[in-house]
């Protein structure tokens, strides 16, 4: 388990298929997620294999009350470029924007950094998602490219940014 | 590509600046022969001048939803990159009905940067340390372009 200030990261478990499926049902969860496709109980990918350098799939537990509140992970970790793309979702509406994404995604930043020995993290955030953007750069990331008409959402083109995080400089 | 492309593919690939680990013939060849045909999702060229081999092209991570490609272009001889980069965008917008190409550079590359340039890329960004190679990090430049982009 990796502690945060009011999460918990820890591995996945078949348990947490009913959460996935509720939070994955909340427009408001998926509306920045690609594929746009609905997702069942089945889609939320809880592995055989152990948490890895290649693949760190994490569930967020609420730390008070240990109920499971969100995903989070690191994937395409590159062991010679020593970098990664994080990616959080507050699935429970109950713990949105009361600075739970923030502490799993700071948390999950200090493990890449002191434990996994990565030296780059980096996060696309959909240029129109104000939160997602405003919440990464207050923990320190910067917005290093513009990838103009990247994503087609809600029947528009719209720009991603690609956001990076060097280890000096997480808040 | 064909399985006769692996002689020229295998003496660009063990060149050390451009990729990192040395690759075996058969290797290359197994990977040409394991190629498929080319579809939406598998868009691959072998690029030739006056006859002769002269590089790759891969249009890699398609989606149908974004209809975007990341462009893997390797090309021997110096001079050919923009008309290769135009080519090559030309038969993903209007073959394979792509909206988006782009392409990373490393940042110090500045005549390969002006080539993507002329060819229609539009520099989007620089990201810090983003390459490891030579014993040392190298940011690198994205750079795009669109269907709706001026050629």
């Amino acid at each position: 388990v990796i502690a945060g200030e009011r999460v918990l990261l820890r591995a996945r478990r078949e348990s947490d298929r009913p959460y996935a499926r509720r939070w994955f049902a909340d427009p408001e969860t998926t509306r920045w997620l690609r594929p746009p496709y609905p997702r069942g109980e089945d889609a939320y990918e809880v592995s055989a294999e152990p948490v890895s350098f290649a693949s760190v799939l994490l569930t967020v537990d609420d730390a008070a009350t240990g109920t499971p509140i969100g995903t989070a992970g690191l994937l395409d970790a590159s062991p010679e470029h020593r970098r990664a793309r994080a990616f959080v979702t507050i699935g429970d509406a109950a713990f949105r924007g009361r600075g739970y994404g923030a502490d799993t995604l700071r948390t999950l930043c200090r493990f890449a950094f002191e434990s996994m020995n990565l030296a780059k993290v980096e996060l696309a955030a959909p240029a129109d998602d104000a939160r997602a953007v405003a919440l990464s750069e207050r923990l320190g990331f910067v917005r290093e490219v513009r990838r103009r008409g990247a994503l087609w959402v809600d029947g528009a083109w719209r720009d991603e940014h690609l956001m990076g995080l060097l280890p000096a400089e997480l808040r | 590509m064909a399985p006769g492309d692996a002689e020229a593919q295998h003496r660009w690939l063990n060149d050390p600046a451009v990729a990192r680990y040395p690759i075996a013939r058969a290797a290359v060849a197994g990977r040409l022969a394991g190629a498929g045909t080319m579809s939406f999702a598998n868009p691959r060229f072998s690029l030739e001048s006056d006859g002769t081999l002269v590089g790759y092209a891969v249009l890699r991570d398609v989606t149908p939803e974004s209809r975007h490609a990341e462009l893997d272009l390797l090309v021997d001889a110096a001079g050919l990159v923009t008309e290769a980069a135009r080519a090559v965008c030309a038969f993903a917008f209007g073959t394979v009905g792509l909206h988006r190409v782009s392409v990373w550079v490393r940042a110090s590359e500045t005549a390969l940067l002006a080539a993507y340039e002329a060819a229609g890329f539009v520099r989007e960004g620089v990201a810090k340390d983003r390459l490891y190679r030579g014993g040392r990090w190298h940011d690198c430049v994205l750079l795009g372009r669109l269907v709706t982009d001026a050629p």
